[in-house]
C-alpha cells in the first residue's frame, strides 16, 4: 500500500487521505443530518457506499483500507459492538470489487449491479455478529423493514457516486512513466 | 479472523478506552452539526414565510404533549391516592424525579439499532443505566455515558425492555421495540399471562419491577391483542406515547438509581 517510490506513494497517501476525510464526514453525516433524508425509516450509509465505489473504483486493497477506516468512524456513533461495521464493509468490498471487475469489462455502468450484493452481505454480516452477542434478530422484519429499503436508497446514492469516484480515481491514476 | 475478534472483543474495556476519548471529542462537532441543520424537527426545510405556523404549531404541540401528560398521569395518581389511604402512615416513594434536560446532537449511525446521543454525561451527574424519559412519556435507558455526552437505547428498540402494566387491570407484561415499516414506531408488550384482561384502548405504563425504570412512567396504548388458547402468555401492539423518530429532547432522572443484580460470586 505504502511505496517508496514519490508519485505512487503521493496517489496512494491521497487514497488513505480522502478515506479518512469522507469516513469521518460521512459517519457524521450518518448520525445527524441524513435523519432528515429517510426512505422508508432507513438513512443511506454513506460511508458503506463509498467503501463499495472506492473498492470497484480502485480495487480490494484500497477498498479494504477505507473499509476499515470508515467502519471504525461507523461504530463511533452506534452502540453496536466496536468493530462490526469494520467486518461487514472489508467482507462487502472482498466480494463486490471482483464481482464488478468482471461485470464492468462490458460496460462501467454494469458495476453499479454488485452494489446491491456488497449492502445485503454487510447487513447479513452485522447483524449475525449482534445476534451472536445477544442483540434480537427478527429476519424477516429485518428484511422488509431494514435490507430492502436499505438496498434501494444505497443503489441509487451509488449511482451518483461512483461517476464521481471514477473521475476522481482518474485524476490520481498511476502511471507507469512515473517508475523511479 | 482479526477483524472478527475485534468485533466481538469491541464492548471491551480496551475498545471503550479507545473509542470515549474520540466520542467526547465528536460530540461538540455533533452538537454544532445538530444545531445547524435542524435535525429530527426538520428546521432545514423552515422559511421565514411559515415563521408564523410554526410558533403556533410548536405551543400547540406542547399544550398536547402537557395534556397527553397529564391524562395519562391521573389514573395512576388516583389509584396511588387509594393505596395510601389505605396503608396510613406509609409514604409514596419517588414521586418526585430530580430532572437534567439533555439534547439530542445525533441519532445511531446505523440502520440496525435505534439509539441517541444527548449532551449531558457524567459532568452533569448522568451515569450508566439512568432512565430518559420526555415529557410524553419514556424515552429509554442509558448505555454509555462520557464526560459531555451519553448514550440512551431508545425504548422502542427491540433490544430495549421494560417491565410494564396495564394501568386499568394491573396486568403484568415486559415491553420493547418492534421493527416496523416506513419507520413508524411500534412496540409490543410481551409475557402478559393469559387470563388477565388486556383490551385495545389500554394505557401501558412502566411498573417500575426489576428496578430499572421508575414505576409510573406512559409508554403507550394497546392497539392489538393476541390471545392464543394454546400459547402460555398473551401478547399486544403498542402504539407509544412517544414519536421516536422526532424527539429533539429528553430528561435525564438523576435520582432514580437502577437496581444492578449480580448473581456472580456467590
Amino acid at each position: 500500500m505504502f511505496r517508496s517510490n514519490s508519485i505512487l506513494a503521493t496517489v496512494d497517501m491521497f487514497g488513505l487521505y480522502l478515506g479518512i476525510a469522507v469516513a469521518l464526514g460521512g459517519a457524521l453525516a450518518q448520525s445527524t443530518i441524513l435523519w432528515d433524508y429517510r426512505f422508508f425509516g432507513v438513512h443511506a450509509d454513506l460511508v458503506l457506499v463509498c467503501v463499495l465505489c472506492w473498492g470497484i473504483v480502485r480495487g480490494f486493497d484500497e477498498g479494504a483500507t477505507w473499509a476499515i477506516i470508515g467502519g471504525m468512524a461507523v461504530d463511533l456513533g452506534t452502540i453496536a459492538p466496536f468493530g462490526v461495521s469494520s467486518v461487514g464493509f472489508v467482507l462487502a468490498v472482498l466480494l463486490t470489487a471482483p464481482l464488478a471487475n468482471r461485470i464492468q469489462r462490458h460496460r462501467p455502468i454494469f458495476a453499479l449491479i454488485a452494489i446491491p450484493v456488497g449492502v445485503v452481505v454487510h447487513y447479513l454480516i452485522a447483524g449475525l455478529i449482534m445476534a451472536l452477542r445477544g442483540y434480537p434478530l427478527d429476519p424477516i422484519g429485518f428484511g422488509i423493514t431494514v435490507l430492502l429499503p436499505a438496498v434501494i436508497l444505497n443503489t441509487c446514492v451509488a449511482a451518483l457516486l461512483l461517476p464521481t469516484f471514477a473521475w476522481a480515481s482518474e485524476q490520481f491514476q498511476p502511471t507507469t512513466w512515473t517508475s523511479q | 479472523m482479526a477483524l472478527l475478534a475485534v468485533a466481538l472483543l469491541g464492548q471491551s474495556p480496551f475498545f471503550r478506552s479507545i473509542s470515549e476519548p474520540a466520542l467526547d471529542a465528536i460530540a461538540p462537532i455533533q452538537n454544532f452539526l445538530t444545531s445547524a441543520t435542524g435535525i429530527t424537527s426538520g428546521g432545514s426545510r423552515s422559511t421565514s414565510s411559515n415563521n408564523d405556523m410554526l410558533v403556533e404549531n410548536v405551543r400547540l404541540r406542547g399544550q398536547v404533549d402537557k395534556l397527553t401528560q397529564d391524562a395519562a398521569r391521573a389514573p395512576e395518581l388516583q389509584r396511588e391516592n387509594d393505596e395510601l389511604r389505605e396503608l396510613l402512615g406509609l409514604r409514596r416513594s419517588g414521586a418526585r424525579w430530580q430532572l437534567v434536560e439533555g439534547r439530542i446532537v445525533s441519532l445511531d449511525s446505523t440502520n440496525q439499532v435505534k439509539s441517541a446521543v444527548i449532551n449531558r454525561g457524567t459532568r452533569d451527574g448522568v451515569s450508566d443505566g439512568m432512565t430518559a424519559i420526555t415529557s410524553r412519556g419514556l424515552a429509554g435507558r442509558i448505555v454509555r455515558v462520557g464526560a459531555n455526552w451519553s448514550q440512551v437505547l431508545l425504548a422502542n428498540d427491540p433490544s430495549s425492555s421494560a417491565n410494564a402494566v396495564d394501568q386499568r387491570s394491573r396486568a403484568r407484561g415486559v415491553v420493547s421495540g418492534l421493527r416496523a415499516p416506513s419507520g413508524t414506531s411500534v412496540m409490543q408488550i410481551r409475557l402478559i399471562p393469559q387470563g388477565e384482561d388486556v383490551k385495545v384502548g389500554d394505557r401501558i405504563i412502566t411498573s417500575g419491577l426489576g428496578g430499572v425504570f421508575p414505576e409510573g412512567i406512559s409508554i403507550g396504548l394497546i392497539t392489538q391483542v393476541r390471545q392464543r388458547e394454546t400459547d402460555l402468555f398473551q401478547e399486544a401492539m403498542i402504539e407509544p406515547y412517544v414519536d421516536y423518530a422526532r424527539i429533539e429532547t429528553m430528561m435525564i432522572i438523576l435520582n432514580h438509581v437502577p437496581i444492578k443484580l449480580d448473581f456472580g460470586d456467590g
